[in-house]
């Protein structure tokens, strides 16, 4: 049997749900924001359909409140610090860094907590270890940046500065295919449907493989996207006499290319973690066209930046629709002999804010 | 009420979909199906609240789902008020409407009145340790990216050294230390870093006599005594942190949402620039000199770009120098000329 993902959100519809609740948000000075996103994920995973039946989010607004308070202060902690001393900022990272990958772990498991289909909810269980193992690389660069000595104070743009320079962006980089291949192991492979556990086979160096290919379209795209704009840029400025134009021009260059990074990666890992991905006797297809994706990331931030902001729910509703579009379920095996675990665990919501806090994107 | 409609059952105890048939009768409900007949009391059944065109999903005492479209259910099963609140207000466009409106004036408020507001409590509480500590590595930023050592005579330096000191003597403040430096492509320049340091290129001194000097000093001090530059980088801290809040559920909505903030930034900018001009105007008269001091030094600076601006690349001057970084010449030449007139 085959069976097709589907999304039957309406932007209309979904703009509605997002606008009013992002009005209380406001009006409540964001104690509201628990209940918002809580409205806002029902909506997305309520239109959200396999085999007949949708998806639905039950995460606690009183959890997430709690949670995203304890994300906040340190949040703030950290911005504080960081933007007055980078080195401080570095510190106080380091000495975070112990517990990012249980806050890995339990984002992944509030989020699969709370999610449900035909009444039977989602779960996940990781070890330590292995989210440590993904992110391990990543310790590296504060590493690098407490311990390499500063650029030197009369610093021309000599070799050694520019390595000094860069090496803590370089290990990042070097670092990152790992870690999300890393991740994506984790986060399928110690998801449970039920009692059933979800078991995925990707390599860490199909990651490398990637990544390597959108450095490239990335740098190829980001020199033409760059030039073009600012030539654009310098033309409006000059015309307007708004040297900002300029600036701006160059940020939308800026936020373009990451938009086709974007979308040529997750196409990319997401149709390599999903074909790799069993359930039970069900294997999993994802068929995302990089094109395509990348071609809709770009319509929606040019989109957010032109409508200032108004265009987020239109462009998350197109986004899911193709996503789910390319995405099925196929075997011999029968999507209605899923049993229930027994006992099931609540989960609480502190690792998944502090996750969304710090921009963990962990999503696939 | 009495009434028949079909519906998806799932027993929460494997993911089997079981269509079956849902009997209204008085307060009892009951569900027939193949190999299943249920039966509950009305006021047992816990509906979830209803989103968007999602079909509604009713809680049952025994642990199972009963699913079914809304339109099917509302006539025969009584939803309680407070569940479905969030969904009227969504359904109504008056509220959509005034969500909107009410929405572009926060925003307007947060961005022009709260958060310059809340950096300034914040900048006012922050330990002057912490000042001294971003002055420090502003500087050795800048030293090592753009300035190089000025050339500027000692004579020169220490009269510059005992104008800013008369003024910040009047004004009551701790005189700021002043550093020379000859400034690259930022050309013409001032800067007041937080923490009371107080840095002129060798490039505008040239430009501007001793006079001209001591009004772009007094700008400057202006900066300093209201802890902008500390201002701006809260700001920044703030105007990211209200953004994130917002545009957080969509992949790529926060760096999109960094275009508006680029245009924030400068209008902050402008803003502070107004009070450091209006700090000067004031600072200028109380030591016995004419606001337009600062007119005339920004007509020298306007004349100089203009000369260079005919020999080189019109944008290049345009975008860099004392003028750039402090927009709006024109304007604040006129308010200079309405503090004189008072």
């Amino acid at each position: 049997m085959t069976e097709n993902f589907a999304f039957t959100g309406k932007a209309r519809e979904y703009f509605r749900v997002w606008i009013v609740n992002l009005f209380l948000t406001v009006v409540t000075l964001g104690l509201y924001s628990p209940w918002a996103k809580v409205r806002r994920k029902r909506y997305l995973h309520g239109h959200t359909w396999l085999a007949g039946s949708n998806f639905d989010y039950h995460g606690d607004p009183w959890a997430i409140l709690r949670g995203r308070l304890v994300a906040v202060a340190a949040f703030l902690l950290y911005t504080t610090t960081a933007h007055f001393s980078p080195r401080a900022g570095a510190a106080v990272l380091l000495v975070l860094m112990p517990a990012v990958p249980w806050l890995i772990l339990r984002s992944f498991a509030f989020n699969a907590a709370n999610t449900s289909w035909r009444h039977l909810r989602f779960a996940f269980e990781g070890r330590y270890f292995d989210a440590l193992r993904a992110i391990a690389p990543f310790a590296l660069v504060p590493v690098a940046t407490l311990l390499l000595p500063l650029p030197d104070q009369a610093g021309r743009p000599t070799a050694r500065n520019a390595a000094l320079l860069t090496a803590p962006g370089l290990i990042f980089g070097l670092a990152y295919p790992y870690a999300r291949a890393r991740l994506a192991m984790l986060h399928v492979g110690g998801s449970r449907y039920g009692s059933e556990a979800f078991h995925c086979a990707v390599t860490v160096r199909s990651f490398y493989g990637i990544y390597v290919k959108a450095f490239f379209v990335t740098f190829g795209s980001g020199i033409v996207i760059g030039v073009a704009m600012a030539l654009l840029g310098m033309l409006a400025a000059r015309r307007a006499q708004e040297p900002e134009l300029f600036s701006v021009a160059i940020i939308v260059a800026y936020i373009v290319m990451l938009a086709t990074a974007m979308g040529y990666t997750q196409a990319r890992t997401g149709n390599l973690v999903m074909n790799a991905t069993r359930l039970g006797g069900l294997a999993v297809r994802s068929r995302l066209s990089a094109k395509r994706l990348m071609r809709l990331y770009v319509g929606n931030v040019l989109a957010i930046v032109a409508t200032l902001g108004l265009a987020v729910p239109w462009a998350v509703v197109r986004t899911l629709r193709y996503r789910a579009a390319c995405l099925c379920m196929e075997g011999e095996g029968s999507l209605d002999a899923f049993a229930a675990p027994r006992g099931a665990q609540a989960v609480s919501a502190t690792g998944e804010e502090l996750g969304e806090m710090f921009a963990l994107d962990l999503s696939l | 009420m009495n009434g028949l409609f079909a519906a998806d059952y799932f027993d929460g105890l494997t993911s089997r979909r079981r269509a079956v048939e849902v009997v209204v009768v008085g307060d009892r409900i009951g569900l027939r199906g193949s190999e299943l007949t249920l039966d509950f009391r009305q006021r047992d059944l816990r509906p979830r609240p209803r989103v968007g065109s999602a079909p509604l999903d009713i809680e049952l005492p025994n642990g199972g789902l009963l699913v079914a479209p809304y339109e099917d259910v509302a006539g025969f099963i009584p939803i309680p008020p407070l569940a479905s609140l969030a969904d009227r207000l969504e359904r109504r466009l008056a509220v959509v409407v005034a969500a909107l409106a009410g929405l572009a004036v926060a925003a307007f408020l947060v961005y022009s009145e709260g958060i310059p507001w809340l950096a300034a409590v914040a900048a006012d509480r922050l330990p002057a340790e912490v000042e001294a500590d971003i002055a420090r590595q502003g500087l050795a930023f800048l030293d090592a990216n753009i300035f190089r050592p000025s050339h500027l005579p000692p004579g020169r330096r220490a009269g510059l050294e005992e104008r800013l000191g008369q003024l910040a003597t009047a004004e009551g403040m701790p005189v700021p230390r002043m550093e020379f430096r000859f400034g690259g492509f930022i050309g013409p320049n001032a800067l007041a870093l937080p923490g009371g340091v107080i840095v002129v290129t060798d490039q505008l001194a040239e430009i501007l006599d001793d006079e001209g000097m001591t009004a772009v000093l007094a700008h400057e001090l202006g900066h300093l005594r209201h802890r902008h530059g500390t201002r701006r980088i809260l700001q920044a801290s703030f105007v990211g942190l209200f953004t994130a809040a917002i545009f957080g559920d969509v992949s790529g909505g926060t760096l999109a949402a960094t275009v508006p903030a680029a245009f924030l930034y400068s209008g902050y900018a402008r803003d502070l620039e107004r009070d450091a001009d209006a700090f000067a105007f004031d600072l200028l008269r109380r030591t016995g000199r004419s606001p337009l001091l600062l007119a005339s030094a920004l007509q020298r600076l306007q004349d100089d770009a203009d000369r260079r601006r005919s020999r080189r690349d019109a944008l290049q001057r345009s975008r860099t120098g004392y003028l750039a970084s402090h927009p709006l010449t024109e304007e604040r030449m006129e308010a200079a000329e309405r503090a004189a007139a008072r």
